[in-house]
């Protein structure tokens, strides 16, 4: 069998693709990639459908090695790439030989990228998805985080050494890496669930404070600090969470639930964050300030429809450069 | 009952009064009237003690369409009765598979066997399944037996653990984190990935426990 095999997995990297769909109601979450996006759009450099699995690296210091001839694409957090200690350019599809080491360097923003292979990882899927949810022990090489020493196995598919080539996109990126840097992340959520049971006071404190990120995301959620938040609400029926959901435990300090979360929860939610600013939270790191502000559904369709048809196109135009190296 | 957004493609129908088995029963009716209407569209459904939420895909739902197949809310409640099926699981009760049987017993100023007896001389109505893969929110446990969660969560519960918390009851399906009181051990998988559905409760079932021994625990493959 040949494929990736992992020398040193980093700070955490698991297996996943765009998650396991149609089992909540089982209380198997759905896992999947936190920047979904950026997962799709490595995929489509090497010709991919978007479902293949890749694998989502947390942060920094994931080294592999190849055993096989492989083409690759890293998109994501904007970290650096050594292909046998020579720097490559991210969003690239890039050809790798057999018997070469794949170190994912540093980034100084962001926290989730993605790197994929032609062909994709092909770990056995579970229930329909390749994705890892560690907790529950699906997915990935038995359920688990890689480890050193694991060979993940790789579509075996003929490998062309010529790539094309994509524009640098290097201005664009730093331009956007200030900015989340500096500024107040904006996180637009459509009020619902418990919204209306909550006083104005509460909503208040909700959408009128800064918060920031505390030390301890994770792939399950996002916790936020500050004021603390009063609903009012104790002693719920345990009921369905959300992905992006704003949820008050109660000490008042509001958690925003991402892939991993348990399928369950007897917490106040008071709305669900809009896709994309959910994964632009999901990439921000500790300490990012952030202020929550309800939008009118409406309002919410509309901003989803743009930004999913500036995806598509961005894909698009990824898909037909791909497709080129076929 | 009312109905919120929960995100663009979900929308949640809660029930203002107490969860009830009819109130289960009527929210499995409407789940399995609009999974069977929506077949691709309803990409997901998930039960609360009295809530339904319905996710959808909006490529081929809207939810306009969703709320119209949904009909009249004060019309989904009713005299439905619970028609899951009745599921026994043999559970070995004794201080060695159940740590807080003692404990429980002494809270409810019952015997330790007048505990099992009223924790085992019941038929319980599956809630909702969640938390983990294949727990199942069970109720409502005798008031005799109602006691707050642990102050503190035990780190690992074993598998097959039979608990209680407040009015519910459970199983924990895998090692896991736990608050409940422990009364003792099912031996049977609650959840295996080979079976389909992988749970061996559904939500809507009607559950009852049936004391066994130490021995019938280990011969129904349990283990220690």
């Amino acid at each position: 069998m040949n494929g990736l095999s992992v020398i040193n997995p980093g700070l955490l990297a698991t297996v996943q693709d765009l998650g396991r769909i149609g089992y909540l109601g089982h209380g198997i979450t759905t896992g999947g990639a936190v920047d979904a996006f950026s997962l799709r759009c490595a995929n489509r450099l090497l010709g991919n459908t978007d479902d293949l699995a890749g694998i989502e690296i947390v942060l920094a210091g994931l080294t592999l090695k190849t055993t096989c001839d492989l083409q690759v694409s890293l998109c994501g957090a904007p970290v650096t790439l050594h292909i046998n200690d020579e720097q490559q350019p991210i969003d690239q599809p890039l050809y790798v030989e057999a018997n070469s080491t794949i170190t994912i360097g540093r980034t100084l923003t962001g926290t989730y990228s993605y790197l994929a292979v032609k062909g994709g990882i092909t770990t056995p899927a579970v229930l329909g998805s390749r994705s890892t949810v560690i907790r529950e022990g699906f997915g990935g090489l038995n359920g688990q985080a890689l480890q050193p020493g694991d060979l993940l196995p790789v579509a075996d598919l003929p490998v062309p050494q010529d790539v094309p080539k994509m524009r640098p996109r290097g201005e664009r990126r730093q331009r956007d890496e200030t900015q989340l840097h500096t500024d107040i992340l904006h996180l637009r959520f459509i009020p619902g669930m418990h919204y209306d049971e909550v006083t104005e006071s509460c909503r208040e404190t909700l959408c009128e404070k800064t918060f920031s990120i505390s030390g301890a995301a994770n792939r399950m959620a996002i916790p936020l600090s500050g004021n603390p938040i009063d609903t009012g609400l104790t002693k719920l029926w345990s009921e369905a969470t959300c992905l992006g959901s704003i949820q008050v435990p109660p000490d008042g300090q509001p958690l925003v639930l991402l892939n991993d979360r348990q399928t369950m929860g007897g917490y106040p939610q008071l709305g669900v964050i809009i896709p994309p600013d959910r994964v632009r939270l999901g990439q921000a790191r500790a300490g990012q300030m952030v202020k929550l502000e309800a939008i009118s559904p409406i309002t919410a369709e509309q901003i989803v429809w743009l930004h999913d048809h500036y995806e598509e196109t961005h894909l698009k135009a990824l898909t037909s450069l791909g497709n080129t190296a076929l | 009952m009312r109905w919120s957004y929960a995100g663009l493609t979900g929308i949640r129908l809660s029930y203002d009064g107490a969860p009830s088995a009819c109130v289960t029963a009527s929210l499995l009716d409407l789940r399995d009237r609009l999974t069977k209407q929506y077949a691709k569209g309803l990409t997901d459904c998930v039960l609360g003690y009295r809530t339904l939420t319905l996710f959808f895909n909006p490529t081929e739902l809207s939810r306009e369409a969703l709320l119209a197949a949904i009909g009249d809310l004060d019309n989904i409640v009713g005299s439905q009765q619970c028609a899951g099926r009745a599921v026994e699981l043999p559970v070995w009760y004794a201080e060695e598979s159940g740590q807080d049987l003692a404990v429980v017993a002494e809270h409810s100023g019952l015997s330790v066997q007048a505990v099992i007896e009223l924790h085992s001389g019941n038929q319980y109505t599956a809630f909702a399944t969640g938390f983990s893969p294949g727990f199942c929110y069970l109720g409502n446990i005798s008031e005799q037996l109602d006691m707050p969660r642990l102050q503190t969560p035990r780190r690992a519960v074993p598998a097959g653990s039979v608990a209680i918390a407040d009015r519910q009851t459970a199983v924990y399906p895998a090692v896991s984190p736990g608050g409940w009181h422990l009364l003792g051990r099912c031996p049977l998988p609650l959840f295996d990935l080979e079976q389909s559905p992988p749970g061996l409760i559904a939500v809507g079932d009607q559950v009852s426990f049936k004391p066994i021994t130490r021995d019938e625990f280990l011969s129904l493959g349990g283990t220690l």
